[in-house]
């Protein structure tokens, strides 16, 4: 099989599992109320995004230095700029202690732990002799 | 960085996907480099200098070497 055709079917089980996740996580927590069980649900659920993670693992493996700078940068300046604008929208729109002004907070507040954790593991690993 | 991977890929009778293929990369990278709008790192550039049995310097020309 070519390089290019694993490329695509491991793009395809990324997406296919996140879609996979989506649907898991849709019939197991209710609509409009807490889960009955957070306790359980949380770390089951947690489980289940660490397979979406996984899955893009394999398909980040076969991405080249490019691939990675275009995903790197596009996530960054890009992601970071929508979600900014959106928080700016949701607060102007809604409140800035509306529940979905908060619920966004919150989301920012969890990307940013989950940069700083991924950044000290980088920074941590890539440390050298110092002379 | 200015580069010979047209002529070398060329020279081997190979197009772009062709040649991305054979170094597990994408051609998009390829093209890019091709048209010197992307420098790729020592890894790649090694591994691409191997593939055509040239040193790096052959392939990728050091613009700080007069």
């Amino acid at each position: 099989m070519s390089h290019r055709m694993k490329y695509w079917m491991l793009c395809a089980l990324s997406f296919g599992v996140a879609a996979l996740a989506g649907v898991v996580i849709g019939l197991i927590v209710p609509a409009a109320r807490a889960s009955d069980n957070p306790v359980w649900v949380f770390p089951l659920l947690v489980g289940v995004c660490g397979l979406v993670m996984a899955a893009g693992w394999l398909w980040w493996r076969k991405t080249d230095d490019l691939q990675q700078q275009g995903q790197l940068i596009s996530w960054y300046w890009g992601g970071n700029f929508g979600a900014l604008v959106m928080l700016v929208y949701l607060a102007v729109f809604f409140g800035r202690h509306s529940d979905i002004s908060l619920g966004a907070i919150y989301l920012f507040f969890a990307e940013f732990a989950g940069f700083f954790v991924v950044w000290l593991v980088w920074r941590l690993r890539g440390r050298g002799q110092t002379e | 960085m200015k580069n010979c991977l047209r002529d070398l890929r060329k020279g081997r009778g190979l197009n772009q996907a062709d040649l991305a293929d054979r170094l597990e990369i994408s051609r998009q990278t390829i093209i890019a480099i091709e048209a010197d709008k992307y420098d790729p790192s020592l890894p790649m550039a090694y591994r691409m200098a191997a593939f055509f049995d040239v040193p790096v310097e052959a392939l990728f020309f050091n613009p700080w070497k007069g």
